[in-house]
């Protein structure tokens, strides 16, 4: 297809059908009185014999005036066809997210953008095609095709329900897939990041519409030992404020219900008191321009307690351990077979799956550490504590023995070291002298058995989480070497766990359940998966426009041929074959 | 009578003054005149002889001849009559074609004839169509007192015969000018028209459109005689059928004139000063 220099030419095509009109008027049929039908019987005859009505005829010469001036008038335009040796290879990178589907059918961004690059498909000539679909990370629709026409089929793969959309991500691929000498086409629903595009031909172009959108950014349900507490946040990402109404409900009971009246970007938290028993909760938002961020799930959760069995001999220390693992909550009322076990013996302690806390032996004159505490933040029994201000005891000889993991450090003393066992088992080591520190009387010393515990417990076989955001990571440890997934829509996928621990492939919202163990000891878990990404469900940002560009002026003169010369050449040979067939008519039109 | 045609009338009887009638070499018929007729009468040009009969002239007997033969011989002189031409013309709404010569023409035409025939010594009568055959008034007397010829019948020439015939003198001159242009076969028309006739002349007198076919374009025609239309596309191939048509009309007209022993001309209205000598040609007139 070419391209238009000049639109405002195409005023001139008027002079196409005013043509016609003139012929037409010229040519229609002038009355002619004769002597007699008599020497037109065989006309006539044939006539009658066939049809009645006859369409006005052209000469050909009206034809050709038609044709000079059609050219004439596509030469105004100034026309410019693409070079065929300029084309370079197009890469679109589709937003994949869930805004892209706002709105009603027909009118969606995705439904927008589909049509805007139809156009530019139908535009101009690419050497090949290639799609990028821009999701939580960027992901290939297909392998690069040479014609539009092949494209179908990946298109169908464009679904747009990802929680977020990395275009910075896929953008990154374009580049790397083709080296930067791609054309690389946007199809988005927002503007981009910054007002500079990165570095290449990129061509931006957004096509979305600020829509009224209430969504659930926040759900959660938390198990305490009176029931569970439920936690839902819905935000008006509208850009103005709208109303809506929220309703939870667990079965047919109706748990709460409200109108809800929010100014723009504004939040309304309802915490929700159930009891443990209480079965699935489900949220849900009146319609508005995003339905999938409307729901929201929470299954009971797990409660998980770790059975830990105390070795302690010191009995004033052994005294501090039950308190302090009663205060957790997280300590089973058994302890066999154990989970964990809390000794001073330098030996591991026994059972396929115990986990070991050894206090090791301090001396009577231990060292009163006092800091600079070193930790490492990033390990679970780390999560929350600050050591600060606290005193610990500990033998100032002691060194980090091989293969041990240093957690929590006095400078080079080891406080807090793990090592894990060829079973897989973590074995803790705590350098602590009860009598030289003040640790146990801080909130550190509970903080630091909860996320031992918590820690142990995380390792026991199923999901360590119920509720989970979609997007987010969803480890599972199976009882054996399968488990069977049952996805929101009831289809069901086995999955072959050769390791301890596998990623449950969730690329949906809804409520799975997860199956795995053998008939006698099966582990049954249901799992809720929310859309909550409030900055996906936030319309009031999305617009319509364009950034970038393919190239510059100079590139698009280059890669663009003007075909005015043949237009006029064609448009000069049909003036002489008119001034040819008027000679040869002798002026008769 | 509309001006332009009176002015025919007289143009024609000018140029006839040149002209005078062609009489045939057959013997004629008619009321007694200044031309030797075909049976006896009174004239000096002795014609043969008979017997005496009773009743016969005592006058016209030959006494030379009784003398050598002793037999009462009659001689017989051929009789002296007037000739007669019968100008048949077709007035129906054909030949008032508008925006032609046609109209004129057939006035001059007939004009011309009467003219001719009167410097021949001729009597005439006028002839024209409408319903049936009728008298055109004052037709004895010279064209500049004709009265109107009513052009525009609604009757073709040979529907004005069928439903009445002119009464055509016997053994006259008769003449037919018309377009020609009805269907149909017209030997026996022309056949009727020749039946006791000392000679028949058909001129098919055609406007110039008639003669050659429209130009090219989108045209509807309208028969001026039934109002009829015909709306067509005219090319090359459309005026060449046409033309073939014509010549296959005229030649039917030629076949029938030549079994009937009439003659036949052709000539263009619009052209009708230059094309006289075809009158001559076919022994119609000849300079007075």
């Amino acid at each position: 297809m070419p391209t238009i220099t000049y639109p405002l030419a195409w005023l001139a095509a008027i002079s196409l059908p005013l043509l016609a009109a003139i012929y037409f008027l010229r040519h229609r049929f002038r009355k002619l009185p004769v002597s007699s039908l008599l020497l037109w019987q065989m006309q006539k005859e044939s006539r009658e014999g066939g049809r009645r009505f006859e369409t006005p005829k052209f000469p050909p010469i009206f034809f050709i005036e038609l044709l000079i001036l059609a050219l004439l008038v596509f030469a105004a335009l100034g026309p410019r066809w693409q070079l065929p040796h300029t084309t370079r290879p197009l890469i679109v990178v589709l937003d994949d997210s869930l805004s892209m589907s706002a709105g009603p059918a027909g009118q969606q961004p995705r439904d927008e953008a589909l049509k805007l690059l139809n156009e530019i498909l139908a535009e101009r000539d690419f050497a090949s095609y290639q799609l990028i679909a821009a999701g939580a990370g960027p992901r290939l629709l297909g392998d690069t095709v040479p014609h539009p026409n092949q494209l179908k089929d990946q298109i169908s793969l464009w679904t747009c329900s990802a929680h977020a959309a990395d275009l910075d991500a896929a953008l990154a691929l374009a580049r790397n897939l083709r080296k930067g000498d791609a054309d690389v086409l946007v199809l988005t629903d927002h503007a981009p990041a910054e007002s500079d595009l990165p570095p290449g031909r990129i061509r931006w172009e957004a096509v979305g519409k600020p829509r009224v959108n209430f969504a659930f950014v926040n759900a959660a349900r938390t198990p305490h030992a009176a029931g569970d507490r439920c936690l839902f946040e819905v935000a008006n990402l509208s850009a103005s404020a709208a109303t809506n109404t929220l309703r939870v409900t667990a079965g047919q009971q109706v748990v709460y219900e409200k109108r809800l009246l929010l100014e723009t970007n504004r939040t309304h938290r309802v915490t929700l008191p159930v009891p443990a028993t209480m079965g699935t909760l489900r949220a849900e938002l009146g319609d508005d321009a995003l339905a999938g961020d409307n729901r929201a799930a929470l299954v009971r959760p797990r409660r998980r307690l770790v059975r830990v069995q105390m070795s302690v001999t010191d009995t004033n220390l052994a005294q501090l351990i039950t308190e302090t693992l009663a205060a957790t909550g997280l300590r089973a009322p058994t302890n066999q077979p154990p989970e964990l076990v809390i000794h001073q013996s330098d030996t591991l302690p026994a059972g396929r799956e115990a986990w070991g806390l050894y206090f090791a032996p301090v001396p009577e004159k231990s060292e009163r550490f006092t800091g600079p505490f070193v930790m490492d933040t990033t390990h679970p029994l780390t999560h929350g504590l600050t050591l600060p201000g606290i005193v610990w005891g500990a033998n100032a000889t002691a060194t980090n023995a091989p293969g041990h993991l240093p957690i929590i450090t006095a400078g080079n003393v080891p406080l807090v070291t793990t090592r894990t066992d060829r079973r897989a088992r973590e074995q803790v080591t705590l350098h602590f002298a009860p009598t030289q520190s003040t640790v146990q009387d801080t909130p550190q010393w509970p903080a630091l058995f909860w996320n031992l515990l918590h820690w142990r417990a995380r390792a026991q076989p199923g999901l360590p989480e119920n509720n989970l955001r979609l997007g987010a990571e969803v480890p599972y440890r199976p009882r054996g070497k399968t488990a069977t997934l049952t996805f929101p829509d009831k289809t069901e996928q086995q999955l072959d766990t050769p390791s301890g621990e596998i990623r449950l492939p969730v690329k949906q919202p809804g409520v799975y359940t997860v199956v795995s163990g053998a008939q006698t000891n099966r582990l049954r878990e249901s799992f809720a998966v929310n859309f909550l990404a409030g900055a996906e469900s936030n319309l009031s940002a999305a617009v319509t426009d364009k950034w970038g560009a393919w190239g510059t002026e100079e590139e698009v003169r280059y890669e663009y041929a003007s075909v005015l010369p043949y237009l006029i050449l064609l448009a000069l040979a049909g003036a002489l074959a008119h001034l040819w067939m008027i000679a040869r008519q002798r002026g008769r039109t | 009578m509309k001006a332009p045609l009176r002015q025919s009338l007289i143009d024609g009887e000018q140029v006839g003054l040149r002209y005078a009638l062609c009489l045939p070499n057959s013997p004629m018929s008619g009321v007694r005149g200044e031309r030797l007729g075909r049976r006896a009468g009174s004239s000096v040009d002795f014609q043969d002889y008979r017997e005496y009969q009773p009743g016969d002239d005592l006058r016209h007997i030959d006494w030379n001849a009784y003398a050598r033969s002793n037999q009462l011989i009659v001689k017989l002189h051929r009789e002296e009559v007037q000739p007669h031409l019968d100008l048949i013309l077709d007035t129906s709404a054909s030949m008032n074609l508008p925006d032609t010569d046609k109209p004129a023409a057939l006035h001059q035409l007939a004009a011309l004839l009467a003219t001719a025939a009167a410097n021949a010594r001729c009597s005439q009568a006028l002839w024209m169509t409408g319903e049936g055959f009728q008298r055109v008034r004052n037709d004895t007397q010279p064209p500049g007192a004709w009265g109107e010829l009513p052009m525009g019948g609604a009757r073709s020439f040979e529907e004005a015969h069928g439903l009445l015939p002119p009464r055509l003198r016997r053994q006259g001159m008769r003449v037919i000018i018309s377009d020609l242009l009805w269907p149909g076969d017209p030997l026996p028309t022309l056949r009727k028209l020749s039946e006791g006739a000392a000679s028949l002349h058909v001129i098919q007198l055609l406007a110039r459109t008639d003669a050659t076919a429209p130009e090219p374009g989108n045209v509807q025609l309208q028969d001026h005689e039934t109002g009829e239309t015909l709306s067509i596309y005219i090319d090359a191939s459309i005026r060449q059928t046409y033309r073939d048509t014509l010549r296959s009309l005229q030649q039917s007209w030629h076949n029938a004139c030549k079994q009937t022993g009439a003659q036949l001309t052709t000539l263009i209205a619009e052209d009708l000063g230059q094309s006289l000598s075809a009158l001559e040609e076919i022994q119609l007139l000849e300079p007075a």
